[in-house]
């Protein structure tokens, strides 16, 4: 590897950990599970953020603090999203007694 | 008051008259009552004020609709309907003859309708009619003269069904008003045609106008249509068969409507452009036959009805007839105008004698439950037999001889189709209404009912005394000249009179006889005649099967067209696909989030793809 | 960092892959101080690595999940997953490797100093201050809601 890391390897990095995001979306059953591997979606998407912010320098020269900002917001939004979420994870397992997202096919005509 | 503005109060007092009883009725019935014949009385007074006073031609008119002002006077779009009246002899008549048997109709209804419900609106219906009734009388133009005719029928509307709660009057008011829409509605064209051509619809400029018109054929048409709403609203023939259904409403109300108002409105019309009439032979042709035909053929099917009302109603049908064939032959409209004058008068009587039968009979309209009722009810009696007189035309001694006569003697000149239908007419009406007469008041008594039968109140025979008088002497040739000046056709020969008079003594005598004997149900039934020439019937089949034809073609429209394309199919094109998209259903969460996923991806391929 | 993401998706146990989350979010956290982004990658510990972890252990030890007994593979979601996590790689790869620019070096910045937590506040409060004030009002509203959702009677 590089001394010099470009953009390129940053969004690599962050495109894999939101594939592996996906992947335990898709595949995993425990609904907890699911749970961590939307987080590490949403961390995928800052870490592209935030190295867009630093390799696209603003005309002082310093990293574009927008999307620092737009990062901040992610966190704060993901925060209260795992709030409620687990919170109605919690309300589910207490009618359903599972967390497994197969036994939980209320959706289905 | 000057006679200009007295058009003005005629017209509009029972107008004021009808709005007070609507919102003050509720205080007493004898308020209502006595508003209405004050109301109809100021009328009547001031009608025979205007009757006696010269022509004048100056009347007070109200531009109304005016395209001129509205458009400037350079617009090329010109039609004004003005709101005036017309006061020549034929109005002043109409007025007097108006006026007068409302005033007495008013008068008798507080006896007849003292026991009935719906007593305060009644008389606001009345006063309603009769406001319709002038505004036709008075109307200046022709839609004015449309304007209160529907009014007419809108108020017969409220008249004949007055008890509303019964099946039968609230039928017979829709027909009334159904059928008469049908003559209307050719009316309405009729005067859309004249607008057309001639620019106007005053009939003072109408006249003048009809030069206008680019052939004889056009005239024609407009004539024939404007006559349809004659058809209808005096129960010709084909449009006749609301009249005696109309039987429904209170009795004093069939007196109005068949006397002096509503039926009396359509020839009246026809008298008020007489001299356009003149000037479309083909149209008096038309007329002429429609007026033959009916007065022949209601004499046929009066001859076998049971119900009192119903012979009184054919026979009133019969009566136009005469009235409207008057109109096609002669050369004035004097000779039918004479002839409303004189039916007004004994069949108004006739009319209210027999309101006071069915009263003293306890509501029985069947001749066949009454009988020898002439001891018990003797005013009703004496005048009910002048007014019968007069209708069949008793020779020198009632008004309808004279005024009948004179119809069919001008007829002899134009075609001896229409004056034998008309003469045979006399013979029909001498047959019925000698049957009626003799069926109620002679023979033995054929129900308790009739044995107990009592004279009405004196509020209701005043009117029928009253009326009785010039019911005779109305056709008196001195008497005649104060209301109508007419000609006596010169070429009739001299047996013609001779063999009507002998008409009337021969249907008298043949009924006498078979009637003699006090049957207890009529000994000559003819179905032919009793079931009206079978038109009801054929009009009751033609609406059903147009109704349902229309009907089962707009179900079928509607339920494989509208509902099975329109509405349903988009509902099972949904259904459909959903049927199909619910396999996709899962209900696993995961098989949504992969679906999401290669939806997005999906996305973002097209996306690099086109940029 | 990876090797931990996969951790998470791949270990059976939900405790270790929480673990293994915690430590994805440290070395993003540290991937984020090299893109001298210091304040995001403070916040990711302390929210990320901080509360929503403690979070989610609390609510496994709540729970008592059970490592998952192996169960027979959904064959169809592995190939439906492995189509669309595979088109999402290609992809991946096709736009890293067909855009020349992305392969940009780290510019100097013009002030090394670099208080960015200044910057950050500097911003939120002047151009980004009423999307700010938006989510206090939802961070608010998530904790009605939890408090709402974690009631025993709520049916």
């Amino acid at each position: 590897m590089d001394a010099a890391p470009t953009l390129a390897h940053y969004l690599a990095v962050s495109g894999l950990l939101f594939a592996i995001g996906l992947a335990g979306v898709l595949l995993r059953r425990n609904i907890l599970i699911i749970f961590m591997g939307l987080e590490l979606m949403l961390n995928a998407a800052n870490l592209s953020l935030v190295a867009f912010s630093r390799y696209h320098l603003t005309a002082a020269g310093m990293p574009n603090y927008d999307a620092q900002v737009l990062v901040f917001f992610i966190i704060t939004v993901a925060a209260a999203e795992v709030a409620v979420g687990l919170a109605i994870i919690v309300a589910l397992f207490r009618v359903r007694q599972t967390t497994h997202v197969e036994d939980l096919n209320a959706l289905k005509f | 008051m000057t006679p200009q503005t007295a058009p003005w109060f005629i017209l509009l007092t029972p107008l004021v008259v009808a709005a007070v009883i609507l919102f003050f009725g509720k205080i007493s019935k004898p308020f209502s009552a006595g508003l209405a014949i004050a109301g109809a009385a100021f009328t009547c007074v001031l009608s025979w004020w205007l009757f006696a006073m010269p022509d004048f031609t100056d009347p007070i008119r109200i531009e109304w609709i005016d395209f001129a002002r509205l458009l400037g006077p350079e617009s090329t779009f010109q039609f004004a309907v003005p709101i005036g009246v017309t006061i020549d002899g034929l109005s002043k008549l109409m007025l007097v003859v108006v006026t007068t048997i409302a005033t007495l109709v008013f008068t008798y209804s507080v006896g007849y309708m003292a026991k009935e419900e719906g007593y305060s609106r009644y008389f606001a219906g009345l006063s309603l009619f009769l406001f319709s009734m002038l505004g036709i009388v008075l109307a200046d133009n022709f839609v004015m003269m449309f304007i209160f005719w529907e009014l007419v029928g809108v108020s017969s509307y409220i008249l004949i069904g007055h008890y509303f709660t019964r099946d039968s009057a609230a039928e017979a008011c829709k027909q009334a008003f159904t059928v008469n829409r049908i003559g209307d509605f050719g009316f309405m064209l009729g005067i859309l045609t004249f607008w057309l051509v001639t620019g106007t619809v005053v009939f003072a400029e109408l006249e003048a106008g009809i030069g206008a018109f680019p052939s004889s054929g056009w005239l024609v048409a407009a004539c024939v249509l404007v006559f349809c709403g004659t058809v209808g609203k005096s129960a010709q023939m084909p449009l006749h068969v609301w009249l005696p259904n109309s039987m429904e409403g209170p009795t004093p109300v069939s007196s109005l409507l068949h006397a002096a108002t509503m039926v009396a409105a359509g020839v009246y019309m026809l008298a008020r452009i007489f001299p356009i009439l003149l000037a479309a032979p083909g149209a008096l042709e038309v007329i002429g036959w429609i007026g033959g035909i009916t007065c022949f053929a209601a004499g046929l099917m009066a001859l076998q009805q049971d119900d009192i009302k119903r012979i009184l109603a054919y026979s009133t049908i019969s009566q136009l007839g005469y009235m409207v064939l008057g109109i096609a032959v002669a050369p004035v409209w004097g000779v039918a105008m004479f002839h409303l004058l004189t039916h007004a008068c004994f069949k108004c009587l006739l009319f209210l004698c027999a309101g006071s039968v069915i009263m003293g009979m306890h509501h029985e309209q069947n001749i066949w439950k009454m009988g020898a009722i002439k001891n018990k009810m003797p005013f009703t009696f004496v005048a009910m037999v002048i007014g019968g007189l007069a209708l069949m035309g008793f020779p020198w001694i009632t008004s309808g001889y004279y005024s009948k006569d004179l119809i069919i003697e001008w007829a002899w000149g134009v075609g001896p189709g229409w004056f034998w239908m008309a003469a045979l007419g006399v013979l029909l009406t001498a047959l019925y209404t000698t049957r009626l007469l003799w069926v109620v008041f002679m023979g033995g008594p054929r129900s308790e009912a009739a044995k107990k039968a009592h004279e009405s109140p004196i509020i209701m025979v005043a009117p029928l005394i009253i009326l009785a008088i010039p019911s005779i002497i109305l056709g008196f040739p001195g008497i005649q000249q104060m209301f109508l000046a007419i000609d006596h056709p010169h070429d009739v020969p001299g047996w013609v009179p001779w063999m009507l008079k002998a008409f009337v003594f021969l249907g008298i005598a043949i009924v006498i006889a078979i009637y003699r004997g006090a049957p207890a149900k009529d000994p000559i039934v003819i179905p032919f005649f009793a079931n009206r020439l079978y038109i009801d019937n054929l009009y009751a089949w033609i609406v059903r099967w147009v109704q349902d034809g229309t009907a089962t073609a707009s179900g079928f429209f509607d339920r494989w067209f509208v509902d099975g394309l329109c509405v349903q199919g988009g509902a099972k094109f949904t259904w459909a696909t959903g049927f199909v998209l619910r396999f996709l259903q899962t209900g696993n969460l995961q098989a949504y989030a992969l679906f999401f996923g290669a939806g997005v991806i999906a996305l973002i391929y097209f996306l690099i793809a086109i940029s | 960092m990876l090797a931990f993401g996969a951790g998470v998706v791949f270990l059976r146990n939900p405790v270790s892959s929480a673990m293994c989350l915690v430590m994805a979010f440290v070395s993003l956290a540290a991937l984020f101080v090299t893109l001298d982004a210091f304040f995001i990658g403070i916040i990711q510990i302390l929210v990320y690595a901080g509360a929503v972890m403690v979070l989610f252990l609390f609510i496994i030890m709540l729970l008592d999940l059970k490592s998952e007994e192996a169960r027979k593979l959904n064959v169809t979601a592995w190939i439906g997953g492995g189509v669309v996590l595979g088109g999402f790689v290609a992809l991946l790869a096709k736009v890293l490797l067909g855009t020349p620019s992305l392969a940009a070096l780290k510019q100097p910045l013009a002030d090394p100093s670099l208080d960015d937590v200044r910057a950050v506040g500097f911003a939120l409060f002047s151009d980004f201050n009423l999307p700010f004030q938006i989510v206090g009002v939802l961070l608010l509203a998530a904790t009605v809601g939890v408090v709402l959702l974690s009631k025993k009677e709520l049916k």
